[in-house]
């Protein structure tokens, strides 16, 4: 699988999901319900609208006996606009600005119908009220002026054209009411005039009810035309045509928006489709890696059972290895110690043989020599029983004497005696040789003392060199410089060793002959220095620091371990003291160590661990 | 034919065209009340409360109840209302009582509803003088208040709700009258007199405007249809210019809504400059200048005793 | 130094060298009634004892201050090849055997401490075979002419390939190269060729190399021989030196250089024993012990006795 980061996995999810979410957006973005609350408030509108007018022509008919029908959609029309106006804006029908232009178009119209209809309201009522009473007001005319007539009140010729007019006006002004032609109310006002004239003259009765009349035929004539205008006005006024115009927008927009939804509803399952095979894609991804983490795990606890007994086993070998190391460092140490004990050694073996050797020589040269004597010895004997015997014969015994001196004088001659003294003489010399060694031995590796003691530097100097004489004669000369030094705690034969590794450096670095100098002093209050220094070929500085370094040599392969001044510096570091050198080629080579005087050796089974580390760092 | 035939003829096709739809006694231009509409009884509380809370006026003297007495018929009884600090307003009192049923409110109509004429009035710096933010923090702050309206609107005290409060409770101020009962059928809830008076009301044509539910307040009409009633009476004021100060058309000078008749009698001075003190003054003056007619003063009367049957019956309200 | 006696000119001249006075006069003690005993403390002085006068046999000790026991007798064997070399030390230094062997070419190797009668006894056949030898014109070992070419074949015993590749390669015509795997192997090439050069390999679970060499040094001590061995011993190297007459011991690791060396040596060497046969006497060696031979097998008695007969050659 490829690899997914987790930030990746969310940012994909997350786009996955805006995109369905968008697409479902965009499908609920259509609201059908909405669509149709929307247009059952238009056919409301269209159908308060077409009521309303036919409300204001009953009230003009005078069918509506009150303006309540005109006035209550006025409240009706409001709330349904603003139901629509809001509906609308939710449906997202307004988004464009044709919709809410067309919006505005109808409430512009429907206010200007209402306005019309105010008027037309305020118009009518007086029209008909005119229209009610102008008869009633005819008759009054009539009345009076046959009341005149009666009592002879003013002129009855006038009188009685004026009530003719009156009536034939009122006629006309009928007429005109149901037909409304323009020439018609012309013509009657010009009647209306000439009995505005006459009326003038007529008794004060009958004028006021003339002018009463006139009033109110003047009224008709002009509320009559105002109230058609109105109602012209009132049906042109193209509110239907506005509710239509907003139908046709709304069903274009519920088309598109249909369209779009269904549309978006493809989109929706296509994508929905392409989501659900993703998701079994990845149900079956999941499946098998689940299936496969299953098999790994089991795997994995297999292997770890087994691991486990193999880190046991490893374990235990390398404890093994462990301690093997640690016995080959062991019998490193131990060879280091062997092989410069065995260099020692041999020269001891040397030291101690070459005396042997002319001791037991010299005995049995001795011991053969004997016979002379014992010749002689028998040669005075017999002498000494010729003597004592009679009848000897002083030829005889002449005889005898001249072999006793002849025997005697052939010992003299061969020197004899002297030679047999100088041989005993280098005899018992050789075995003080020996004697020497031994002494020597025994005080080198200090096997009849304890461990720490008090040491006497000088004594374990003295007794090294003798060891180390062999390979010291004729190198050189030893020069010993000896201070002023109290005995000091440590391990004799550690500190013993020490000399005797560096002394024997020493005498391998002179290639002719040089002076290795040993010198002891008191360092400090608490303190001695011994110092051995030689004047071999030195050491060059590249090589300096190394020297104490385990195994380093500059001898060539197979002759020396390296170990010995790493045994030499653990040795004086277990001591509590330093050791340092100065080397300079050509010129020779100063070691110098500062022990402790109080301090005794460390319990040393750290030369082993600290080999380890040495071999580990290596 | 004769002219008298024919005039006859005309003046009944002219009558009964005139009177088409003649209705019963249930089918009257004037229609009757049907008890009180549906209103949440918690919101009408609350309104009422507020109607008579003084502290909607900035000096907290001055309640809608102030100028709008519900004793009084829904008004004041003065010729002019004093405001919140002592200044007279402009225009006489309309009543209270039904208003919700007219059609718009104030004399010129210049509030489309009545919350519309709650707002207006409340920061009428004449009538009630505050700032609706300030009616709104104390009714918050007033403990009552603040329960009252959390219980009844979900979203507690705002200015809508004040307004919406006070407007339920007007709407419930509507009142039957025995004229109501009557058009409901119950012939008896008024006398032949006042029946007498109904039918000249409707004979000389008071009730081509005076008609409908609210006997008026669905339409405008001028005042001084026949005849100039401003020229008659001088002073004019900018309120005699009516609708104008609304709509600015020359049209509609001296274009009034046309009020309600119902608990006329209770409701003097009548017009909106209060001039008319009595019923009969009033009858006397819509004869001259609305009508143009002349009727005898027997005709008159009974229309005053008719207008006085259009009272709310006691506890109506 | 001690001063020759009147009678010193007859009797054969014996040289001593070592470090220590006391042991000289012990040789001298030891030496002078039937010798005359030369002694010096070093090796430069020893040297011009052997220019001076013909020594027929010397007796040097190994660890001495400036010259060595070993560095002495190589010279000494350039100087005077007829003189019987022999070590008399107290200290036995693998290395200084070997040299001894390799360059010192030693008749006998004697340790200290001594018994008087072993030593005089060893001394005396030294010195008989000097005065044998003084007359002979010997040639000091060296190098090979060029194109010389020896009759005698070049046996070389080993169970791996890579010596005798090396060997072959070296001897490169001078003789004919053998090879034999086992001793078995060994013993009837013996029996059929006249063998000049044996080089043998020594392997830790071997045969008895050793033995077989002394042995067959003893029946016939024409046959030069050379022992390549990993592993070492003193006390078995005093012994090949003793019993054997090792001409050449090879520890390894062994180079092209030291093998080229020690085989023109030895061809050279073994022409010189074919050519000079009282030359053999030097390598006169000392008996093996009855209970060491009685641990060699028949077949390889059998077949060493018969040596010389089949080989025509004469009885040793």
């Amino acid at each position: 699988m490829r690899k997914f980061g987790l930030i990746q996995i969310g940012a994909l999810i997350g786009v996955l999901a805006l995109v369905l979410a968008f697409l479902y957006a965009k499908t609920r973005s259509y609201d059908a319900a909405a669509y149709f609350e929307n247009e059952a408030l238009l056919r409301q509108l269209r159908q308060v609208d077409a009521q309303w007018e036919l409300d204001g022509l009953r009230s003009k008919m005078g069918v509506n006996t009150h303006y309540d029908p005109l006035t209550d959609p006025l409240l009706t029309l409001e709330r349904l606009q603003r139901e629509f106006d809001e509906k609308g804006a939710e449906a997202g029908a307004g988004t464009d600005g044709g919709a809410s232009k067309a919006r505005d178009a109808l409430h512009q119209t429907i206010a200007q119908k209402t306005d019309l209809v105010e008027q037309f309201k305020s118009h009518n009522s007086i029209l008909r009220n005119s229209l009610a009473f102008i008869s009633i007001a005819a008759d009054d005319v009539q009345r009076r002026v046959s009341d005149a007539l009666a009592s002879r009140h003013g002129d009855s010729a006038a009188l009685a054209t004026v009530a003719l007019e009156t009536n034939r006006v009122l006629l006309d002004l009928l007429k005109y009411n149901l037909s409304s032609a323009d020439d018609r109310a012309a013509a009657i006002r010009a009647d209306l005039e000439r009995i505005d004239e006459r009326g003038r003259g007529l008794p004060r009765e009958v004028a006021a009810s003339v002018e009463i009349f006139l009033a109110h035929a003047h009224t008709i004539l002009r509320e009559h035309k105002t109230v058609g205008d109105l109602l012209s006005a009132i049906s042109a006024v193209p509110a239907g045509a506005r509710i239509d115009d907003l139908s046709d927008r709304l069903n274009k927009w519920q088309q598109e928006a249909t369209a779009q939804a269904q549309e978006y509803r493809s989109y929706l399952l296509g994508f929905s489709a392409v989501l659900i095979v993703l998701i079994v894609y990845f149900a079956y991804r999941l499946i098998g890696s689940y299936a496969e983490i299953a098999r790994v795990n089991d795997e994995l606890k297999q292997t770890n059972e087994g691991l486990e007994e193999k880190v046991t086993a490893r374990t235990a070998e390398l404890s093994k290895a462990l301690d093997d190391l640690k016995e080959s460092e062991a019998q490193l140490i131990q060879n280091e110690k062997m092989s410069s004990l065995g260099q020692m050694v041999a020269g001891v073996a040397h030291e101690i043989n070459t005396p042997l050797g002319y001791v037991k020589g010299n005995l049995e040269i001795v011991d053969s020599r004997m016979e002379q004597i014992e010749q002689v010895e028998g040669l005075c004997s017999d002498v000494a029983h010729m003597l004592s015997t009679e009848g000897a014969k002083a030829a005889d015994f002449r005889e005898r004497i001249q072999t006793v001196f002849d025997a005697a004088n052939a010992i003299r001659k061969l020197g004899l005696a002297k030679e047999l003294k100088d041989l005993v003489k280098d005899g018992v010399y050789g075995l003080g040789q020996i004697d020497d060694i031994v002494a020597n031995l025994r005080s080198f590796s200090r096997l009849d003392r304890a461990a720490n003691s008090k040491f006497d530097l000088h004594e374990g100097i003295n007794s090294t060199l003798m060891i180390a004489h062999n390979l010291l004669k004729n190198k050189g000369e030893v020069r010993r410089e000896f201070g002023d030094i109290p005995r000091v705690l440590c391990s004799p034969s550690q500190i013993n060793q020490v000399i005797l590794n560096l002394v024997t450096n020493a005498a391998q670095a002179l290639d002719e002959r040089g002076v290795i100098t040993i010198t002891t002093a008191r360092h400090d209050e608490e303190r001695v220095r011994i110092e051995v220094a030689d004047t071999g070929h030195g050491i060059p500085a590249d090589v300096l620091p190394k020297i104490f370094d385990p195994f380093f040599t500059t001898k060539d392969v197979g002759k020396g371990t390296g170990l010995g001044l790493a045994i030499v510096r653990k040795i004086i570091d277990q001591h509590g003291g330093t050791i340092d050198v100065r080397s300079e080629v050509g010129k020779g080579t100063h070691f110098t160590i500062v022990l402790p005087i109080g301090r005794a050796a460390v319990e040393s089974r750290e030369d082993v661990e600290f080999l380890e580390q040495q071999l580990q760092a290596a | 034919m004769r002219p008298s035939l024919l005039r006859g003829l005309l003046l009944c096709a002219a009558f009964v065209i005139a009177r088409a739809g003649v209705a019963g006694p249930l089918d009257e231009p004037i229609k009757p009340l049907q008890g009180t509409p549906k209103l949440d009884p918690a919101r009408v509380e609350i309104g009422r409360k507020l109607f008579h809370d003084p502290r909607l006026s900035a000096n907290g003297k001055l309640a809608c109840a102030g100028c709008h007495d519900l004793a009084k018929g829904g008004v004041d009884g003065r010729f002019r209302s004093v405001g919140f600090d002592g200044q007279t307003v402009g225009i006489n009192t309309p009543t209270v009582l039904n208003s919700g049923l007219n059609f718009k409110q104030f004399w010129n109509g210049r509030a489309e509803s009545l919350e519309a004429q709650i707002e207006a009035v409340v920061a009428n710096p004449v009538e009630m003088g505050s700032k609706w933010e300030d009616v709104v923090t104390w009714i918050a702050k007033d403990k009552d208040y603040k329960d009252a309206f959390g219980k009844a609107y979900k979203d507690g005290v705002t200015k809508r709700n004040i307004v919406d409060a006070i407007a339920t409770f007007e709407r419930s101020l509507v009142t039957p009258s025995r004229f109501d009962r009557y058009l409901l059928g119950d012939q008896l809830a008024i006398s032949g007199e006042e029946k007498a008076g109904y039918a000249k009301f409707k004979q000389y044509g008071c009730i081509a405007c005076h008609q409908g539910q609210n006997i008026g307040g669905n339409m405008f009409q001028t005042f001084g249809v026949m005849g100039n009633y401003f020229q008659a009476r001088g002073n004019p004021t900018d309120a005699d210019l009516g609708r104008f100060g609304v709509t600015k058309r020359d049209g509609d000078k001296h274009v009034f809504k046309v009020p309600s008749l119902r608990n006329i009698a209770l409701t003097a001075p009548y017009f909106h400059d209060g001039s008319a003190a009595t019923l009969e003054d009033a009858v006397e003056v819509m004869f001259r200048y609305q009508l143009g007619r002349t009727a005898p003063a027997e005709d008159k009367e009974l229309i005053v005793k008719f207008l006085k049957t259009l009272t709310g019956e006691k506890g109506a309200w | 130094m001690t001063a020759t006696s009147p009678e010193a000119e007859t009797k054969p001249r014996v040289l001593f060298l070592d470090d220590e006075e006391r042991i000289l006069k012990t040789m001298s003690a030891l030496f002078r009634s039937k010798y005359d005993v030369l002694t010096a403390t070093e090796g430069a002085a020893a040297l011009e004892h052997l220019q001076r006068a013909h020594v027929h046999a010397v007796v040097s000790d190994q660890r001495m201050p400036g010259m060595t026991g070993v560095d002495f007798l190589r010279k000494a064997r350039q100087l005077s090849p007829g003189t019987v070399r022999m070590l008399l030390t107290g200290y036995s230094d693998l290395q200084a055997i070997v040299g001894s062997i390799n360059d010192g070419e030693i008749f006998r190797y004697i340790s200290k401490p001594w018994q008087n009668d072993q030593l005089q006894a060893t001394v005396a056949e030294a010195v008989a075979i000097g005065v044998k030898l003084a007359n002979v014109k010997v040639a000091a070992s060296g190098p090979l002419r060029l194109n010389q070419r020896i009759d005698q074949a070049l046996l070389v015993l080993s169970s791996q390939k890579e010596l005798v590749d090396q060997v072959t390669a070296l001897a490169d015509g001078t003789c004919e190269v053998q090879r034999a795997r086992t001793l078995r192997e060994a013993v009837v090439i013996l029996q059929i060729k006249d063998v000049g050069v044996i080089v043998a390999e020594a392997n830790a679970e071997s045969e008895d190399v050793a033995l077989f060499l002394k042995l067959l040094k003893q029946k016939y001590p024409e046959t030069v021989t050379l022992l390549v061995t990993p592993t070492a011993d003193a006390e078995g190297a005093i012994e090949l030196i003793n019993q054997a007459q090792l001409f050449r011991f090879l520890a390894p690791p062994v180079t092209p250089t030291m093998l080229k060396e020690s085989l023109d040596a030895a061809i050279s060497h073994a022409l010189a024993l074919r050519a000079t046969p009282v030359l053999l006497e030097r390598h006169t060696v000392q008996a093996v012990s009855k209970e060491r031979e009685a641990q060699a097998g028949s077949w390889l008695l059998d077949g060493l006795r018969t040596l010389r007969s089949r080989l025509g050659l004469s009885a040793s």
